[in-house]
């Protein structure tokens, strides 16, 4: 199961890259294109991950994870969480740079193929930077009376984070 | 985020070198530096290669291919606005550009939908609400940040976590989406 997932993302590529040249399209230019664009995002987000990478590592260095880690472990563990990964549960739907950061620094400090690396590593993929989603959003047409969805997406990130666990515990 | 940023790192540096870590915290400076390099290089690639990829997919219509798939399950969403072809294709535009990963041409069609569905008030109606919260819990086909970011810290298998992002994303946006049709019902 595990390598049919790794196998499908290059067959989708392939598959793209097929139906892309017999639509006679210029392949490489298109993609060439598209590089340039996927850097120039990146120039624009560069400075906010390099502050926030400060931010993490003054954070992990100066022990404050492993504070707030120990005062909520009681917490955690009666739920099965695993308090590793509260940080980026934490910060993952107000700051996107932030949670890149944070992830880094799990998985600089547990192995990527071991349960907390996992965990965090979909945690990361299933869920979204809410809040900077609402914001620019409702923002672009002046509404300011959100709170029942912020209610809504935030039940979903809550539940992305649970199966985030629940699915590694299950399939991994 | 500004608030957030300052308290933090002042918190964490007054916290450090009271309880003694204060070399500790110094280095952190010069170290994160290092962190940094690394994860912008390694992500400015991926992006680079994933985004190349993309603009593939999407100019040469398979975008187009995966709206006529999703046509149904939108209209299932946003039943006010089966007919009205200009808003459906602005959703789906966004909605199908979250889920194969590109960032630069969701927002503007997302951008463009709230407009055309915002009715002038300043609260949140149903519809609006929907979108947002399906962008928020947006699923994604290929989780290649993620898998850039364990192949960097030597996972032998950076794509393994794909099904469990897809079930996990699924599973919450399946919430968030009933939690919007129960919120909002009509009256």
């Amino acid at each position: 199961m595990n390598d049919f997932a790794s196998v499908s993302v290059v067959v989708i590529i392939s598959a793209i890259l097929l139906v892309a040249f017999f639509r006679k399209k210029n392949v490489f230019c298109l993609f060439t294109d598209g590089a340039l664009d996927g850097l120039k995002t990146m120039l624009t987000v560069a400075p906010s991950i390099i502050g926030l990478v400060l931010m993490v590592t003054l954070m992990q260095k100066s022990g404050l994870f492993d504070f707030v880690g120990s005062v909520l472990n009681p917490l955690c563990e009666k739920c099965g969480f695993p308090v590793e990964v509260l940080p980026l549960a934490l910060i993952r739907p107000v700051s996107g740079s932030g949670a890149l950061a944070v992830l880094d620094n799990i998985l600089e400090n547990y192995p990527p193929d071991e349960f907390v690396g996992k965990v965090a590593s979909v945690m990361m993929g299933s869920t979204e930077t809410t809040f900077y989603v609402i914001a620019m959003y409702f923002g672009s047409v002046n509404i300011t009376k959100v709170g029942k969805t912020v209610a809504c997406a935030l039940l979903a990130d809550i539940t992305g984070i649970i199966m985030s666990v629940v699915s590694v515990s299950l399939f991994l | 985020m500004n608030v957030i940023w300052v308290s933090f790192i002042v918190i964490s540096v007054i916290y450090g070198i009271y309880n003694g870590h204060g070399t500790d915290v110094a280095c952190a400076v010069t170290e994160s530096v290092s962190v940094s390099t690394k994860l912008l290089l390694t992500l400015s690639v991926s992006i680079a290669l994933w985004n190349g990829i993309m603009n593939i997919a999407e100019k040469c219509g398979i975008i187009d291919n995966l709206q006529l798939l999703f046509s149904p399950i939108l209209k299932f969403l946003f039943p006010d606005y089966k007919n009205d072809k200009k808003v459906m294709g602005y959703i789906s535009t966004n909605i199908t550009a979250n889920f194969i990963g590109i960032g630069n041409a969701s927002t503007p069609a997302g951008l463009k939908a709230v407009s055309a569905m915002h009715n002038g008030s300043d609260t949140a109606d149903r519809n609006l609400s929907a979108f947002v919260v399906i962008n928020t819990a947006s699923i994604q086909l290929i989780p290649a940040t993620v898998a850039t970011i364990r192949s960097a810290h030597g996972s032998n298998a950076p794509m393994e976590i794909i099904f469990c992002v897809w079930i996990s994303s699924f599973v919450a946006l399946a919430v968030g989406i009933l939690s919007v049709k129960i919120l909002f019902r009509k009256s």
